[in-house]
C-alpha cells in the first residue's frame, strides 16, 4: 500500500513537472489563451559556435519559454492569486489595481507621478506649427482638428491606488503640463478640442465616468463626446463639407466579454474571470447613421485612443472613407484587416492617403505632452510650403 | 541554467530522471555524468575542458599522493594541487578584479594606462569545485580519504549538477562510499522531491517575491532613500538571501536524494542565532566547516597564544569575504564578521552576552547581520555606508525623489516578507519544536500532508509564479 501511494506521488510529481514540455510537444490539452500582444520569439539554430559563446542558449530559454505548455494555464493561475487574493497585478504587469477594481496603466501612472516639466518653449513651437498647418490646410478647404486626448488618471484621479500615487502636493506637474500645453495653443491661436476638459465637464454633469473602469480609453460615450466636438470644431473650420452632429445618446450597459474593448486592461491581467461582466459606465450609444454620399472621409494621426474614435465612426459611418496613420508610424486603411504599411512622406501614397480626405483628427496625448507625433506636422507642412 | 527555470524544471530533470531511473544500478553513475557534464556544456561550455583537465589532474595527483614514499614528495604534490587550482580560481573569479584596481592604482600614481583586458566570465561552480579538488588533496595526503578509484568517479563527485550552482561544498570523503553504491527506494525518491519542491518553493516565492523589495530600496540613489526603505530593503534582503541561499541548498540536497545521495545539511535556521560565532554554525555549514578544517587548523587553529588565535580567527573571515565575491564590500563583510566573532571570544564580551536573555541576543545577531547584509548586497562600499546611514541616522528624501509605494511593497512582497520572517524566526520563539527541514515521508500523517498536499501546491505555485514572471504583454504594439 505504501509502495503503490509512493509511486503515485512519484508519478504526479513528476506529471507536474513534464506535462508543459509534453503538451508544448504533443498538445495533450487545450491551452488557455493569453491575451495581450507579446514579441514572439524564434527556436534558434543550434551550432556549435553559437553554443560556445552562449548565445545559442539564451535564445532557447527565450524560445522555451515563450512556447512553454500550459502556459496560459500557469500564467492564469498566478495572476489570479495576486488579482483576487492580493488585490493587485503581478510585479511585471503594465496594470495596477485602482480603487474599486479600477484598472491603470504604468505609462498613465508615470504620468500622473512625473516630476520633470518640459521647456515651455518646446509646448510654444508645437503650438505654433498647428497654428500654422491649421492655416495651410483651412486655405485649401480642409481642417486640422488637434485633440488633447486625455490620461485616465485626470479624470479619474482618486481612484489612483495609493500605492502608485506620489504626493507632489497641487498642482501636480502633470497638472502643469497640461496648463501650460492649453495656454499655449491659445496663445498661438489654434482652434482645437479639448477632451479633457470636455470630458471633465460632462462627467461631473452627467454623473457617469467617461473612461472604461477595466480599460485603458474613454468609454464608447467619451468617444463619441469627444468626436461630436471634433466634427463640431471641423465644421466650423470648413464649413463646405457636410459633416454629420452625432448625437450620444447612452444606451444600458451589455454585458461585456472579455474581447471587448472596454476591458483591454482586464485582458493584460490574464486572470480568470468569473461569468458575465459588466461596466458600470455605457458601452454603447445611438449615433445617426450618415449618408455616405454626402460623408466626408478623414485622416486619424494618433495612437490607440484614436483608434476608438474611428471604430465610434466607423460604427456610424461618419465618413465615407479613412486613414489612421497610427503614431504616424503605421498607416491603417480598415480596422481588424490587414497590419498596415509604413507612414512614408516620401511616396505618393503618403501625398493621396494625407491630401485626400477633408480632415485632419491630430490627436495630442496628454501623457506624451508636448508632442508624440509632431514630425507629422513638419512632414505635413513641408508638404504644403509654398 | 538555474534550477529555477522552466527550462530545468520542465526540460533537464524530467529527462535526467527518466535516464536515471531507467538505466540499470550500474550505469547510474553514467547517467548521471553525461547529465552533469551537460549541465555544464549548458552553462559554461568553455569551462567545462577547464573542468575536465582539472579533474583529470586532481585524481592523478591524488594517486601520486598517495603512492609518494616520502611526506615530504606527498606535500610537494599538495602543494602543486592548490597552487593550480588557487591559480585557476584567481584567474576566473579574481582577475576581472586585479585588473581593475591595478589600473585605478596606476591612475592614482599618476599612470594612465589602459591595460587591453577582456573581462573574463565567472563559469559556474568554480569557488565551490576549487574547494572541493584542494580538500580532497588534502584528506588524501592526511590520509582520511582514499584516492579516487576511477576517473569517472571522480569527475562525477566534482561535477554532479545538483551542487553546480550553489553548493553545498561537497568532501570525497563523505560521497566516496555512496559513489560506490547506493539506495534508490521509493521513499527516498518521495522525499528527494518533497525536499526539492520545498526549496523551489522557498526560492520562488519568498525569495523572488521579497528581492522586490531588497531590489528596489537598493537601486535608490544616494539622498533618495528614507529610513523606512532603508530598514525594509535590509529586512528584505535579509530573507532573501536566506531563502535563496536556503532553497538553493534544500533543492541540491532534494535532487540528491532523488539519485540516492545523501547530502549533509547546509542551513540550520541561522536567524535564531544568539550570537555570531553560533550563526556560522548554522549558515553555510559546508563553508563554514571547510575553512575550519583546511584553513582555520592549518593556520595554527586554537593552538596557539589567545592572540594568534583571534588573528586566525580574523583572518578566516576576511579570506572568506574575499572568496564571496572579488570586490572590497565583500571583503568588508568578511572582516565585519570576524571582528564580531573576535570580539564575542573576548571574555568581558562574552560574559556580558551570557547575562542578556536569548531572545534579545537573538535580537542584537540578527541586527548585526543584517548590517552586514548591506555590505554584502551593496555594489560598493560608498552606496554600502550610505545605506547603513539612512539605517540608522534616519535617512530622508524628499517627497517627489522617495520611490512610490507600489515599487518596492506590492501586497504579495509584505505577505511573503511576514511569512519569511516567521519562517525563519519561529524556532527562536519556540526552540522545543524545531524539527529541521519539512520532511515528505509517507511515515508519519504530517509527512503525508507534506507529501501529497504541500509538495504539489509548491510545484504548481512555483511554475506558475515562474512562468508568469516571464509574461508581460502589451495592449497593442505601439508601431
Amino acid at each position: 500500500m505504501k509502495k503503490l501511494a509512493a509511486t503515485a506521488l512519484v508519478a504526479l510529481y513528476f506529471a507536474i513537472l513534464a506535462l508543459p514540455l509534453l503538451n508544448m510537444r504533443f498538445g495533450l490539452i487545450e491551452e488557455a489563451p493569453l491575451l495581450g500582444v507579446t514579441i514572439p520569439a524564434l527556436r534558434p539554430t543550434l551550432t556549435a559556435k553559437e553554443v560556445a559563446k552562449e548565445r545559442y542558449q539564451k535564445a532557447f530559454v527565450a524560445w522555451f519559454e515563450a512556447s512553454y505548455g500550459l502556459r496560459g494555464t500557469a500564467v492564469r493561475l498566478d495572476s489570479s492569486l495576486d488579482y483576487y487574493v492580493f488585490q493587485e497585478a503581478p510585479a511585471e504587469s503594465r496594470v495596477r489595481v485602482g480603487s474599486g477594481g479600477q484598472l491603470y496603466i504604468d505609462e498613465d501612472l508615470d504620468y500622473f507621478n512625473r516630476l520633470a516639466l518640459p521647456p515651455t518653449q518646446e509646448f510654444a513651437a508645437l503650438a505654433q506649427r498647428l497654428a500654422r498647418v491649421q492655416a495651410l490646410l483651412r486655405a485649401r478647404g480642409k481642417s486640422l482638428v488637434p485633440i488633447l486626448s486625455p490620461s485616465k488618471t485626470s479624470l479619474l484621479p482618486a481612484d489612483v491606488p495609493s500605492a502608485w500615487r506620489r504626493e507632489l502636493g497641487e498642482p501636480r506637474p502633470s497638472e502643469v503640463v497640461y496648463r501650460a500645453m492649453v495656454r499655449a495653443l491659445d496663445d498661438a491661436g489654434v482652434r482645437y478640442v479639448d477632451a479633457r476638459a470636455l470630458l471633465q465637464a460632462e462627467q461631473t454633469s452627467r454623473g457617469v465616468e467617461m473612461f472604461t473602469k477595466r480599460g485603458r480609453h474613454w468609454n464608447a460615450l467619451g468617444a463619441c463626446l469627444v468626436m461630436g466636438s471634433a466634427l463640431r470644431l471641423a465644421k466650423t473650420l470648413a464649413p463646405a463639407v457636410a459633416f454629420v452632429d452625432p448625437d450620444c445618446t447612452p444606451q444600458d450597459a451589455p454585458t461585456l466579454t472579455i474581447e471587448s474593448p472596454e476591458l483591454d486592461l482586464l485582458r493584460l491581467l490574464n486572470v480568470w474571470h468569473p461569468g458575465p461582466l459588466r461596466d458600470a459606465a455605457p458601452s454603447t450609444v445611438t449615433l445617426p447613421e450618415a449618408s455616405l454620399e454626402n460623408a466626408p472621409s478623414a485622416l486619424f494621426v494618433g495612437t490607440s485612443f484614436s483608434v476608438t474614435l474611428v471604430v465610434a465612426s466607423e460604427r456610424s459611418r461618419l465618413f465615407e472613407s479613412f486613414f489612421l496613420y497610427y503614431y504616424n508610424k503605421t498607416a491603417i486603411h480598415h480596422l481588424g484587416g490587414e497590419s498596415g504599411h509604413p507612414v512614408d512622406p516620401t511616396t505618393a501614397a503618403w501625398r493621396d492617403e494625407t491630401f485626400s480626405g477633408d480632415v485632419v483628427f491630430y490627436e495630442i496625448p496628454e501623457w506624451y505632452f508636448p508632442s508624440t507625433n509632431s514630425e507629422f506636422l513638419v512632414q505635413i507642412e513641408t508638404a504644403l510650403a509654398p | 541554467m538555474p534550477f529555477s527555470s522552466l527550462l530545468f524544471l520542465s526540460g533537464f530533470l524530467p529527462a535526467f530522471l527518466a535516464a536515471y531511473y531507467l538505466a540499470p544500478t550500474r550505469a547510474k553513475n553514467a547517467v548521471a555524468l553525461l547529465f552533469s557534464i551537460g549541465f555544464y556544456l549548458w552553462g559554461a561550455p568553455t569551462f567545462l575542458p577547464v573542468v575536465l583537465f582539472l579533474g583529470v589532474l586532481d585524481y592523478s595527483l591524488g594517486h601520486a599522493v598517495a603512492r609518494a614514499p616520502t611526506p615530504r614528495r606527498k606535500r610537494a604534490f599538495v602543494a602543486a594541487g592548490i597552487v593550480v587550482h588557487l591559480s585557476t580560481l584567481a584567474y576566473f573569479k579574481y582577475a576581472n578584479f586585479f585588473v581593475a584596481e591595478a589600473t585605478q592604482l596606476l591612475a592614482a600614481l599618476g599612470v594612465h594606462h589602459t591595460v587591453g583586458w577582456d573581462p573574463v566570465v565567472l563559469p559556474i561552480g568554480i569557488s565551490f569545485i576549487t574547494f572541493e579538488e584542494i580538500s580532497y588533496l588534502v584528506d588524501v595526503y592526511r590520509g582520511d580519504a582514499r584516492p579516487a578509484r576511477s576517473l569517472p568517479q571522480y569527475l562525477l563527485f566534482l561535477m554532479l549538477f545538483p551542487h553546480s550552482i550553489a553548493g553545498p561544498i561537497f568532501r570525497w570523503k563523505d560521497l566516496e562510499a555512496q559513489l560506490a553504491s547506493r539506495n534508490h527506494d521509493l521513499d527516498r525518491v518521495v522525499a528527494g522531491f518533497g525536499r526539492f519542491s520545498i526549496g523551489l518553493a522557498k526560492k520562488v516565492l519568498i525569495a523572488n517575491s521579497v528581492a522586490v523589495a531588497a531590489d528596489a530600496a537598493f537601486a535608490q540613489q544616494p539622498g533618495t532613500l528614507t529610513a523606512r526603505l532603508a530598514w525594509l530593503g535590509a529586512a528584505a534582503y535579509t530573507l532573501q538571501i536566506y531563502f535563496d541561499f536556503s532553497g538553493y541548498s534544500d533543492m541540491a540536497i532534494g535532487l540528491g536524494r532523488m539519485a540516492g545521495f545523501t547530502f549533509k545539511e547546509n542551513f540550520d535556521f541561522p536567524y535564531t542565532s544568539a550570537s555570531i560565532t553560533e550563526f556560522w554554525t548554522r549558515w553555510h555549514i559546508s563553508l563554514s566547516t571547510w575553512l575550519r578544517d583546511y584553513l582555520y587548523i592549518p593556520l595554527g587553529g586554537n593552538r596557539g597564544s589567545a592572540r594568534r588565535t583571534l588573528l586566525n580567527v580574523f583572518v578566516v573571515f576576511l579570506l572568506s569575504g574575499f572568496w564571496h565575491g572579488a570586490d572590497w564590500t565583500f571583503v568588508v563583510w568578511g572582516a565585519y564578521h570576524g571582528a564580531w566573532v573576535v570580539l564575542e571570544r573576548l571574555p568581558r564580551v562574552a560574559a556580558l552576552q551570557a547575562r542578556l536573555p536569548r531572545l534579545m541576543r537573538v535580537a542584537l545577531t540578527l541586527l548585526v547581520v543584517m548590517v552586514g547584509w548591506v555590505f554584502f548586497r551593496s555594489t560598493s562600499l560608498g552606496g554600502a555606508l550610505g545605506f547603513v546611514g539612512a539605517m540608522f541616522g534616519g535617512g530622508s528624501a524628499p517627497a517627489a525623489d522617495a520611490a512610490l509605494t507600489g515599487q518596492f511593497l506590492s501586497h504579495r512582497t509584505a505577505a511573503m516578507l511576514v511569512l519569511g520572517a516567521v519562517i525563519a524566526l519561529f524556532p527562536a520563539f519556540r526552540p522545543d519544536i524545531r524539527t529541521g527541514p519539512l520532511e515528505a515521508t509517507l511515515d508519519t500523517r504530517r509527512g503525508w500532508l507534506i507529501a501529497a498536499g504541500l509538495v504539489p501546491v509548491c510545484l504548481v505555485l512555483s511554475i506558475a509564479y515562474l512562468t508568469n514572471s516571464k509574461f508581460s504583454p502589451l495592449i497593442y504594439f505601439k508601431f
